[in-house]
């Protein structure tokens, strides 16, 4: 089939796929091309920036021919439900009213509002600053809702790109704008205005698919994966532009190709049930429990909502046995699950904690949360086809941040589970276990960080910490994420 | 369990090798005994993922 450049653009979505579906199955992309350097038209009018150039990089990894269309704003969404096309690759911010409607694969880029003050000895130099201060931001977009975020401050809403005059001339205190925005209006000021640390409100940017698109969604997130393992979006990054450099104001740090962002240290509530005292030196750490209230008003746990329920029989313990339990067969007692079940043994190692069921009923928790390291066993009666669940956590010294406190240090960690039971059926053995995530290290791409002389990190076990407070779950609603990995065991 | 969870979003788990995961005597001291042949498995990112349920059925004894 011949392939126009140009056609009207009622026709064009149904062309572009009929075009391509000559040659391979094509991934609809469209894009309102309005936002450099993430979406824009490029030299001789093509669509492309940093996300585009992402969403055809995603397309082409799953094997897909990528089409990129610009619409108006407007139109992007109505045309996922309509089949139109498939993703918007627009600068999508996630929000919980938007993942009420839409698919999201995880996102790809951490960005935030932030607030751009007058240098000077009354201006502010903190958010809390902004108590009692005037607060302008457009009324469109994110920036208006960070604007009212803000604590005792008074909003004003301004008229789109007269931020900037205003606050130079004092008819407002801060404005709340794109970091980017920010930083580039602090640096071209002369020395007028800077950029406060803490960022105002975070955005997480993501593709944006039809709600029942889970099988596109599994292979875009992969690819999303892969792609950033492998350094190409590094390599995006740097050809468009959306780097931070080393003097970057605002605290979403980016270490090496990745990104972090602070989601915002949780309150310790204390030792989790699963620690246990322990009389032997060495690597023993406290696994401690903790709330994060994320913005929209839900609370979770973190690391995870662990079960209060009977520990497994210890086959290596260096706290309760000493190491080797050469007795854990003679310990082992059978639970049963189903009267006319088999009878099946299981050996488990968790890095670092499990919960194990099956059919539907808790077998039993590991009996270390956090370190040393354990090894377990269980025994039941269970009818076939029997259908695991397992619960695992890779342990936090720094609730809520993803990260270990290994020798004083911030170490992103790792978590790892192998199991193998009397019958044969063994991890890995046939790549037949399915896992999902709902709290992932909010680091990324470090395995290593010092942490900022800016940011004054808690001590170990400190009970509150002075990150910032305001907190966004990461894929929502975690709660129930949680709950319904529950409903399966 | 609910036979009718959907986990169709759900990625199949990654294996690694027991030099990605641990050194620790309470594995190492079975590795080729309780649990020979078996793989550690996780998500796909085993440093940032750090709550994770995984489910598998096993129709019948291997």
């Amino acid at each position: 089939m011949e392939c126009p450049k140009f056609l009207a653009p009622l026709a064009r979505a149904a062309f572009l796929q009929a075009c391509a579906s000559d040659e391979r199955p094509v991934l609809r992309i469209v894009s309102d091309a309005t936002f450099a350097p993430f979406h824009f038209i490029g030299d001789g009018g093509t669509p492309t920036g940093f996300d585009i150039e992402f969403a055809r990089l995603i397309a082409e990894r799953v094997g897909l021919e990528p089409t990129v269309e610009v619409l108006p704003y407007g139109e992007l969404f109505g045309g996922l439900s309509a089949k139109a096309h498939d993703v918007v690759a627009a600068t999508t911010g996630w929000t919980a009213e938007r993942a009420a409607t839409y698919l999201f694969t995880e996102p790809y880029f951490v960005t935030c509002q932030a607030a751009l003050v007058r240098v000077g000895p009354d201006e502010p130099a903190t958010l809390a600053d902004l108590s009692g201060r005037r607060v302008g931001a457009s009324e469109s977009g994110t920036a208006a809702r960070a604007m009212r975020s803000i604590e005792g401050g008074t909003p004003v809403t301004l008229e789109e790109g007269a931020g900037l005059e205003l606050l130079l001339t004092g008819a407002v205190d801060a404005i709340i704008v794109d970091e980017f925005d920010a930083v580039e209006a602090s640096r071209e000021s002369d020395g007028q205005l800077r950029v406060l640390a803490q960022p105002v409100a975070r955005e997480r940017y993501a593709f944006v698919l039809a709600r029942d698109r889970h099988a596109l969604k599994a292979q875009l997130d992969q690819a999303l994966a892969t792609l950033e393992a492998e350094g190409e979006v590094a390599a995006l990054r740097a050809r468009f532009g959306v780097e931070r450099d080393a003097e970057w104001p605002v605290q979403i740090v980016q270490i090496g190709s990745g990104m972090v962002v602070t989601e915002g240290v949780a309150q310790k509530s204390g030792p989790c049930s699963v620690t246990i005292e322990c009389p032997v030196d060495g690597n023993v750490r406290e696994a401690l429990c903790g709330e994060i209230t994320a913005a929209g008003g839900s609370v979770w746990e973190v690391p995870g909502l662990i079960t209060d329920g009977a520990t497994l029989v210890d086959v290596y313990n260096e706290c309760s046995v000493g190491g080797d339990n050469p007795d854990f067969e003679s310990e082992l007692s059978t639970i049963v699950v189903d009267e006319d079940g088999s009878e099946v043994t299981a050996y488990l190692f968790g890095d670092n904690y499990f919960e194990l069921y099956a059919n539907g009923r808790f077998i039993g928790r590991d009996a270390v949360g956090f370190t040393p390291f354990n090894a377990h066993a269980a025994r039941y009666r269970v009818s076939y086809p029997i259908t695991y669940a397992a619960l695992l956590v890779d342990w936090e010294g720094y609730l809520g941040v993803g990260l270990e406190d290994t020798r004083n240090r911030f170490h992103i960690g790792d978590g790892g589970f192998i199991a193998s039971f009397s019958d044969g059926a063994k991890t890995g053995r046939d790549g037949s276990v399915k896992c999902s995530t709902s709290h992932p290290s909010t680091m990324r791409a470090a395995s290593r960080w010092t942490p900022p002389e800016t940011l004054t990190l808690p001590a170990v076990r400190a009970a509150t910490t002075p990150w910032p407070a305001s907190v966004r779950t990461r894929r929502a609603p975690v709660a129930a994420r949680i709950s319904s990995s529950r409903a399966i065991g | 369990m609910s036979p009718d969870f959907d986990d169709s979003g759900w990625l199949q788990a990654k294996t690694y090798t027991a030099d990605e995961v641990t050194g620790s005597p309470g594995f190492r001291n079975y590795e080729d005994t309780l649990f020979k042949d078996a793989a550690f498995i996780w998500t796909q990112n085993l440093r940032l993922d750090n709550l994770v349920a995984c489910r598998v059925t096993v129709a019948a004894p291997p």
